[in-house]
């Protein structure tokens, strides 16, 4: 079952008078669970795509679908809604430079009016599982780089959104620090949460065990390439979802 | 609960926000507060003009005096046949109790003056008001055909002078509307045009927001409460100042304008005219702030 769908999507943006195409009538069906690589050079529509899926940006043409929902049919009152059921991480990060790793972490809780001492467990134990200490005090940004992108990735999580869409995590990272934030991901996506990981780094394909790699070209997608890990979870959801009709 | 909990935590960050550009704050705070300033200062010689007209009992129009001998009924038949007359708009009967009364609250603190006069030295009277239409003619007409009643001692009517003074006190509420509107259309202005700053200054953490589920309204409260933060502190900081100025200056004004004031004291804003100017100088802040969000602020 697709959790997230993209059909015939084309976004175009105009750049000193000039319309330059970032996605042109791109298809593309993510299953529930998954681990999808979107890779690309530098301007291939890999950040439009996801901030498409966020409805930051609206699409020309085409839907977009999470959780069989169109995103662009939602009301303004309802987007909100949706970017609560998706985590996101960036590359440079977008946290709150001056709170503490506890009070960015805290934030999606605080938007839905989660108490006090609610927002502080739940912050804690999600940055306990970041492997980072949770009585820092200090203002993000006073920590270093893959710190901070932990950080990030335990305010995605704090809400256990269903999907985790990650746009160049590690760009700004040193080799060992990469591999600490994919090592989360895949961890996240070992736990059910789907991943969408955009990346122009050719060296993440050969270290995350993905299931899906779509590669992105100058606004087209020039290849949908699945894995035989998908099989496999797709057996797995079929046979969970085949035991709780039984059940 | 919940919402009171949002509203915790954006009240918060409000103040935080704020606490990131004092001087832009201060400057703004100042700023408004100067222009609340002109305006309290304009309301506080009005509702002073007017007490002082009050007390002088220039706002009655015609007043009968009744002669010492007369019935309470027959002079309460007679305020019932005045106010009957289209003209007036009412008709009110003034025992001596009630003007013996009236005279000490008017003489305030110097009410001991009073000390040995009796009820019965005052005179029975009618008070009659009459509405904005009426002329000079008709008060005059009304005058001339009371004095023929017999129960009727004296009736007084406000001369040229009177009417002017009214006429002054309401050149001075005009003042008082302009500059009232003046004053909305500057906080306003004011307060858009820094929280408009604000969110510039502040446009990663509107997206940080946006990002993780805020509504519209939880990524623009901190800065509605922003502009309500700083409508309330230009009216407590000018009101301050206008007290301040008050206090120093009504003993003079007191002395000086002894003669004018025989009817009571200068007096400043009641607690309840605070309150509604901090509530109004929150007001323009709310609406200031809300026209810019709703401008700059996407979701």
């Amino acid at each position: 079952m697709s959790i997230l769908e993209l059909i015939d999507v084309r976004k175009t943006f105009i750049a000193h008078t000039r319309a330059q195409v970032a996605l042109d009538g791109v298809s593309v069906s993510i299953e529930r669970g998954e681990f999808a690589l979107l890779m690309g050079p530098s301007g291939a529509g890999k950040s439009t795509m996801l901030k498409l899926i966020l409805a930051l940006e609206r699409p020309d043409e085409g839907s977009i679908k999470v959780a069989d929902r169109d995103v662009h049919r939602l009301t303004a009152d309802s987007v909100p809604f949706l970017r609560r059921n998706l985590g996101a991480v960036f590359q440079d990060f977008r946290l709150l430079p001056e709170a503490t790793p506890e009070e960015n972490v805290g934030l999606p809780l605080r938007v839905v009016g989660v108490g006090n001492s609610e927002v502080r467990a739940r912050a804690r134990e999600v940055l306990l599982r970041m492997h980072l200490d949770p009585d820092l005090k200090r203002p993000v940004k006073t920590l270093s780089g893959g710190e901070q992108q932990r950080v990030a990735l335990a305010r995605a999580l704090v809400t256990d959104p269903p999907v985790l869409l990650a746009d160049e995590p590690t760009g700004n990272l040193d080799p060992d620090l990469s591999r600490d934030i994919l090592d989360h991901l895949v961890e996240i996506q070992s736990r059910g949460t789907t991943v969408l990981l955009a990346t122009h780094d050719p060296i993440v394909r050969s270290y995350v065990p993905v299931t899906r790699i779509l590669h992105l070209d100058n606004g087209h997608l020039i290849s949908d390439e699945v894995t035989p890990r998908l099989r496999a979870i797709s057996d797995q959801h079929d046979v969970a979802e085949s035991s709780a009709e039984v059940a | 609960m919940r919402g009171l909990r949002t509203f915790g935590y954006v009240f918060v960050r409000g103040v935080a926000g704020m606490r990131q550009s004092p001087l832009v704050q201060t400057v703004a705070v100042l700023t408004m507060a100067v222009c609340i300033l002109l305006l309290g200062t304009a309301s506080l010689l009005l509702i002073n003009a007017q007490g002082i007209v009050e007390g002088w009992g220039v706002d009655v129009p015609l007043t009968v005096y009744l002669n010492e001998e007369v019935a309470e009924e027959d002079a309460r038949a007679l305020t019932e046949r005045i106010e009957g007359l289209p003209e007036v708009t009412q008709a009110e009967f003034i025992a001596p109790e009630v003007a013996l009364e009236r005279l000490q609250e008017g003489l305030g603190s110097s009410a001991s003056v009073l000390d040995g006069v009796e009820v019965q030295m005052l005179p029975t009277s009618i008070e009659v008001y009459t509405g904005a239409a009426s002329d000079d003619e008709f008060l005059v007409a009304l005058a001339g055909r009371l004095r023929d009643v017999k129960i009727v001692e004296e009736v007084a009517t406000v001369g040229a002078w009177a009417k002017a003074l009214h006429e002054g006190i309401d050149a001075l509420k005009s003042v008082a509307i302009a500059l009232g509107l003046l004053v909305a259309f500057a906080c306003v202005a004011i307060s858009w045009s820094t929280i408009r700053l604000a969110v510039f200054a502040r446009r990663s953490e509107v997206e940080i927001l946006r990002l993780v589920g805020g509504t519209r309204r939880f990524v623009r409260a901190p800065f509605v409460i922003e502009g309500a933060i700083q409508g309330v502190l230009g009216a407590a900081f000018a009101i301050t100042l206008l007290a301040f100025a008050f206090h120093s200056l009504a003993p003079h004004l007191e002395r000086g304008l002894s003669l004018f004031l025989v009817a009571g004291a200068v007096r400043f804003f009641s607690m309840h005219e605070i309150i509604l100017a901090m509530s109004f100088g929150a007001l323009l802040g709310v609406i200031g702030a809300r026209i810019a969000v709703a401008r700059y602020v996407e979701i």
